[in-house]
């Protein structure tokens, strides 16, 4: 599995905006222990004891953030193939293990990281110390699984992008938004880079990356630390540390005027980005921005549903998004969907003048309140899943600190109408959008199927 | 997603509240004839009311395929007391979110809502319920709506060929059916027709509602009292079904250019009610359900690497609904794929299940069951499929044992017996000339 940034809220559709970012306020609920072992190994446990279940999460800091051109593609490359098996636990064994305790695991790679989770009941927690830490340590990488998982992959980059009209014109419009910061290049990767990419590279990248003291360990559930800490240490504790990782040095330089990027190819209607360049969360903007995201797309009365949607109808869904939860700027990206047999030139003009609505007349008390509403019900609402709050913590502490979480709900409180309309004029400007438009062209209608009967293919 | 495949996770429902053998929840049978579930889960400041009223597309009139659809749809764009914009404000403000779903034969309407807004949430969603303006002007906006969505959904390939494998499954039956209708019927469709599938179906005694989260049993009921005093009962009317048939085998293959073949293959599967569900379940498992592990899986993934995923499933609902196997793979494998993988169920239906696989499988089946009960959101989608179903909800507690004591001579019997690849039909859709397809 991999996943572009902003696709983040086209997959998290339970949490329609901003979603990594709703966060408990109380103290009370982030029962949290931490702690650095000795070899570098960042662990996070949080108690939660609604369900006898855990969440198992291992947060590499690495993805295609920290590839080059040639190796795009590697990380999640790399993480395929570290579902193959290792000496002690070979092919296959690492699912069979886990599902015959009615245990579910995936990964998943995105720009900044690669992470692995498992859920479970309480009482198994201790397999999955023992297989996570040791395909960490141990992984096989040979021949024979590298071919096959580079042949998967690809088929993984046909099914999501390239038959997949919009993940395809996203993927135009990042590769032209920037120009010298690795977040140009998709999370799967070129694919004349995975035709070309060698064993002896991806073995050499995951000596660099797949180290303790460049990883996070959460679990979050019906834990006990005190009873969990020293079996995290007996198990993960014995891996030895690596050399640091190198930086990734490259910073996007400002953007000095409008890219327009068209991508045509057989889709059923035109789809329309305006990807702007924006700060992280870092920045103290980070929080107004968060909100002008939500005035313009979330809940059922936001400003481009109203005016895209409801009243003008010459869109099918409008969104907006925006993840301050980044390790470099990342892009504030409107969409649209048109409805059919409306023009784009029509649509972009509808949306724009949305944008400079907010930029020339601050928004209401009322509509700012309500906004700040959606955030934190939706924060609440976040607490419900065992599995997200995990991810929130992995998220944060692999940017640097999971407290900073605790700082989102105050920050957005804290935001005024004046904030909304300064930051919609700061970064929502013309010269820094890179706008990408798809443009339907072939047939884009089915045949009908002539339903004709056949005998079977054999 | 409106066109019908469950998903797997609906197939392999319903299993316990962990240990200690506590009901999920309670059950009431109002006055006015509707089924009352609560599951008192007060940790998380929310609640989740979802509403399931038991009729869908399924009960769309001929002619007038599209109507239960565009009825869920039009809940929620204006009331007696608001206007579509200002419900959406309310709501909005509230931080609630609202919504409604039609599927062939259900109709849900979702709630989800902070405890201290729960009765001005409660308020919008029984005007909602109750007294829906529909107006004409929203009628005709959500209509062109409507159809956009269904002509944006052509551009994929996977979607294409559900459509049209579930068209000649099920010709004449409500399973072939898209729940928005078609673009002919949509666009006969009323205001009065809309008013009528309202008058008729969003009736108390056709309605199970679910509610998980930080409220009592007691004083929900009370609440309901407050909001939901008029809603009354009427006789619902009964919908004719007729018998799903086995198809022919045979071929259809639908050419677009895409880089990629999707395929889906099957044919009539099993009911709900059927006793041999759960050998089905275990047997689907072993094949093609159970993810990495299945047969399909290693086989067609792991070993041949001809795809990212593939997967088979049965879709077990009132009547027989269908049994599937759904792979992509580029177009120039399609028929590999497609050989490869019917070797993988021929083999399976001639030597059954190993030992070994039985075995995980049903472990794999119980004790993935709490981790599905985690959430408010699982509960309350969950209590009224027990309903739905007539399982109780005592039916966690029996899960195990009902999976427990498949064999596996039944798991072995069920391939046999639900497995037909004489009578598969496939839909292909792919760049023909790539895959080597001739031209239909």
């Amino acid at each position: 599995m991999y996943k572009r940034r902003f696709f983040l809220a086209l997959f998290l559709l339970t949490f329609p905006f901003l979603s990594p970012t709703f966060l408990l306020a109380e103290e009370k609920n982030w029962p949290v222990t931490q702690e650095t072992l000795p070899n570098g190994l960042e662990v996070i446990l949080l108690e939660d004891h609604r369900a006898p279940v855990v969440t198992l999460q291992v947060w590499y800091r690495v993805g295609s953030r920290n590839e080059h051109t040639g190796i795009t593609g590697i990380s999640h490359l790399l993480e395929h193939l570290m579902f193959r098996g290792t000496p002690k636990y070979g092919q296959g064994e690492f699912s069979r293990l886990v599902q015959e305790e009615g245990g579910s695991h995936n990964a998943f790679t995105a720009d900044d990281h690669t992470v692995y989770f498992e859920n479970i009941a309480a009482p198994h927690l201790e397999l999955l110390l023992e297989l996570e830490s040791d395909r960490m340590a141990n992984l096989t990488l040979d021949e024979t699984s590298f071919s096959a998982e580079r042949k998967i992959v690809m088929e993984e980059r046909r099914l999501r992008t390239a038959d997949e009209p919009a993940a395809d014109l996203y993927e135009q419009v990042s590769a032209a938004a920037y120009t010298a910061h690795p977040y140009g290049w998709p999370v799967v990767g070129w694919m004349s880079d995975l035709e070309t990419m060698t064993l002896p590279e991806v073995k050499a990248y995951r000596q660099i990356f797949y180290v303790p003291n460049n990883a996070i360990l959460v679990i979050a559930g019906d834990v006990s630390p005190a009873a969990l800490l020293p079996k995290i240490k007996a198990t993960f504790g014995a891996i030895r540390a690596g050399v640091p990782t190198p930086k990734v040095t490259s910073v996007e330089p400002p953007q000095r005027g409008e890219r327009r990027v068209k991508l045509k190819r057989p889709a059923s209607l035109p789809l329309y980005v305006a990807a702007y360049h924006v700060p992280t969360l870092k920045s103290e903007d980070s929080f107004p921005l968060a909100l002008l995201s939500v005035v313009l797309a979330g809940g059922r009365s936001s400003r481009l549903q109203t005016a895209l949607v409801e009243q003008k109808a010459l869109a099918l869904g409008a969104d907006a998004d925006y993840d301050r939860a980044s390790q470099d700027p990342p892009l504030f990206t409107l969409s649209m969907r048109l409805a059919p047999g409306k023009r784009v030139q029509d649509a972009e003009r509808a949306l724009y003048r949305e944008v400079e609505r907010l930029q020339n007349k601050r928004v209401s008390p009322k509509e700012l309140e309500r906004a700040k509403n959606l955030v934190e019900s939706s924060f609440v609402y976040g607490q419900d899943s065992l599995f997200y709050r995990a991810m929130q913590l992995g998220e944060y502490a692999s940017l640097g600190d999971w407290e900073l979480i605790r700082k989102f709900v105050p920050g957005i409180r804290a935001v005024s109408a004046a904030d909304v309309q300064r930051v919609a004029k700061t970064y929502l400007r013309e010269d820094n959008r890179t706008v990408g438009i798809l443009i339907p062209e072939g047939k884009p209608i089915r045949e009908r199927p002539s339903g004709a009967a056949r005998g079977p293919l054999h | 997603m409106k066109f019908q495949l469950l998903p797997l996770i609906l197939l392999l429902p319903l299993c316990t509240n962990f240990a200690e053998a506590a009901p999920l929840g309670t059950r009431t049978v109002l006055d006015n004839g509707a089924v009352l579930l609560v599951a008192e889960r007060p940790s998380i400041p929310m609640v989740v009311i979802n509403i399931l009223l038991k009729s869908g597309a399924a009960a769309d009139p001929a002619g007038k395929e599209g109507v239960a659809n565009l009825t869920a749809e039009l809940l929620t764009r204006g009331t007696k007391q608001h206007s579509a914009q200002a419900l959406a404000e309310e709501l909005d403000f509230l931080g609630a979110s609202l919504g409604v779903d039609a599927d062939l034969e259900t109709t849900s309407i979702t709630l989800t809502t902070l405890t201290k807004n729960l009765p001005a949430s409660l308020t919008l969603l029984a005007e909602v319920l109750t007294s829906p303006t529909f107006p004409v002007a929203e009628l005709d906006k959500k209509r062109v709506e409507i159809l956009g969505g269904l002509q944006s959904r052509e551009e994929d390939p996977g979607w294409v060929a559900q459509r049209a494998f579930l068209e000649q499954l099920y010709p004449q039956h409500p399973y072939g059916r898209l729940v928005e209708g078609q673009a002919a019927t949509l666009a006969a469709l009323k205001r009065d027709d809309v008013v009528a599938f309202h008058q008729t179906y969003f009736r108390p005694n056709n309605a199970i509602i679910a509610v998980a989260g930080d409220i009592t049993q007691e004083k929900f009921v009370k609440l309901l009292q407050t909001h939901l005093a008029e809603w009354q009962r009427e006789d619902i009317p009964d919908i004719s079904w007729p018998e799903e048939q086995q198809p022919a085998a045979k071929q259809i293959t639908i050419d677009k250019k895409v880089t990629q073949a999707n395929v889906i293959m099957g044919h009539i599967g099993i009911a709900r009610a059927n006793p041999d569900y759960y050998a089905v379940q275990v047997m689907n498992y072993i094949l093609g359900g159970g993810g990495f592990g299945s047969r399909l899986m290693d086989k067609i993934r792991e070993e041949l690497a001809l795809v990212y995923s593939i997967g088979s499933s049965f879709s077990a609902r009132k009547h027989a609904g269908p049994f599937t196997v759904v792979l992509q793979t580029k177009n120039a494998s399609a028929s590999q794929a497609v050989e490869e993988s019917l070797k993988v169920i021929n083999h399976f239906v001639e030597e059954g299940p190993t030992e070994k696989e039985l075995t995980e499988a049903k472990a794999y089946l119980v004790n993935s069951f709490p981790l599905r009960l985690v959430s408010n959101r699982d509960v309350a989608a969950l209590l009224p499929v027990l309903e739905f179903y007539n399982l109780g909800l005592d039916y966690p507690d029996r899960y195990p044992t009902l999976i427990g004591q498949v064999t596996r001579e039944q798991v072995h019997a069920a391939a046999k017996t639900y497995l037909h690849t004489d009578h598969l039909l496939r839909v292909v859709v792919a760049d023909l000339a790539q895959a080597g397809l001739p031209k239909q």
